[in-house]
């Protein structure tokens, strides 16, 4: 980042692209609910980052000066979106298939079972309340430290733990009927905060 | 019986834990039902959650095409429109037409793409302009209020300064004036001594 800063080094930006865009476009994807959206997200972060290279410190951290861009940029779109009902983030999973990937199985009901679970999270993730959504996404899935999502999000590090603790239960009341084996449904009205 | 607090329990859950918190956060989970049943149900739900995996979409076709785009598109179909002229040249009876309405259609996509370019040129020269002019705007304002600034300073000083040696003078003024008094009247006893010793003797 130094490079791209001091000298506008072209090839180390790419480098940096490379190593950052799966992670990057996995929290915005997971963070809209649309992978397409995620991607473009994603590729929004990294013109931000080029255009705020001047900004950087190295003093601090690449990776929390990046997921803070993306993280901002997700709340931005999701304001976006809340203003715009016709473009609710359940149609985009309808119009583009949903942004799910589930490990092959042997069998079509599996698939299919499979497939009703992973959709029935990233619904339950989208109802959760952005702050608890972000935390969770960090956490779980991005696998940051309490510590750095703590630093990230400028908030203290038990904040970020009873986030956690808060999401997760939220997320087993959501869940109750994968957990239980039934049917997934997913109350569609907003029960959270 | 104290239960360990629900952000405790997320540093166990989550691998966060020192040795001794592990240790001790396990052991109350061994002896107390009610929090076993609590991270069970926080275990069950981390379960599901990795049920869902994203994958990295395929890319798909920007829905405005950009500038370099444009560029290669312009070039495909010169090669196109050159290709196609070559060959009409070699084998068609009526090369000459078909190569004059080719280098027509050259021409005039040749001057559609010079056009969009200036265009675009343009463009950015105006943004360019306005930023800069705004710069120097903002830059001028600056400037401007530093100066005011510093000569209100620059005043304050002077008074200051021109204060402290009025105020000097005025005290070197009342020192000799006192000065000056005392001499008086010492030549004012001395003339008197002197004027009563001559009455004396006479």
């Amino acid at each position: 980042m130094w490079r791209v800063k001091m000298q506008d080094d072209a090839a180390a930006f790419a480098e940096l692209v490379a190593r950052w865009q799966g992670p990057i476009q996995r929290l915005c994807t997971r963070m809209t609910g649309d992978s397409h959206r995620g991607e473009d997200l994603a590729q929004e972060t990294f013109v931000r980052l080029f255009g705020r290279r001047k900004d950087y410190e190295p003093s601090g951290r690449l990776s929390t000066f990046l997921w803070r861009i993306a993280l901002n940029l997700c709340y931005d779109e999701l304001r976006r979106l809340k203003r715009r009902p016709e473009s609710a983030l359940d149609d985009s999973t309808s119009e583009d298939g949903p942004p799910l990937l589930v490990a092959e199985e042997p069998g079509p009901d599996a698939a299919l079972a499979r497939r009703e679970c992973a959709e029935a999270v990233c619904q339950a993730l989208l109802r959760l309340a952005e702050p608890y959504r972000a935390v969770v996404v960090l956490r779980h899935y991005e696998g940051l430290k309490f510590r750095e999502i703590a630093e990230l999000l400028d908030i203290p590090e038990g904040t970020v733990k009873s986030r956690m603790a808060e999401a997760l239960t939220q997320l087993g009341r959501l869940l109750h009927p994968v957990l239980q084996g039934a049917e997934p449904t997913v109350p569609h009205e907003s029960i959270l905060l | 019986m104290k239960h360990p607090t629900p952000e405790d329990w997320m540093t166990l859950l989550y691998d966060e834990a020192t040795v001794v918190q592990r240790a001790e956060l396990q052991a109350h989970l061994a002896q107390c039902p009610v929090c076993a049943s609590r991270v069970g149900a926080w275990r069950k739900t981390r379960g599901v959650l990795d049920q869902w995996q994203v994958a990295a979409p395929a890319r798909r076709p920007a829905a405005t095409p950009r500038r370099w785009q444009w560029a290669v598109a312009a070039i495909l179909m010169l090669g196109v429109t050159f290709g196609l002229g070559r060959w009409s040249t070699a084998t068609g009876p009526d090369g000459d037409r078909l190569r004059e309405a080719l280098r027509a259609e050259f021409q005039q996509q040749l001057d559609a793409t010079r056009a969009a370019l200036r265009a675009e040129w343009e463009r950015q020269a105006d943004a360019l302009a306005l930023a800069v002019q705004r710069e120097t705007l903002a830059e001028t304002q600056r400037l401007l209020t530093d100066y005011a600034q510093s000569s209100d300073e620059r005043r304050l000083i002077d008074l200051q300064t021109l204060y402290a040696a009025m105020k000097q003078l005025e005290a070197r003024r009342q020192q000799d004036q006192s000065l000056l008094r005392r001499e008086l009247e010492t030549v004012a006893v001395l003339t008197e001594n002197s004027l009563a010793q001559l009455t004396g003797t006479q």
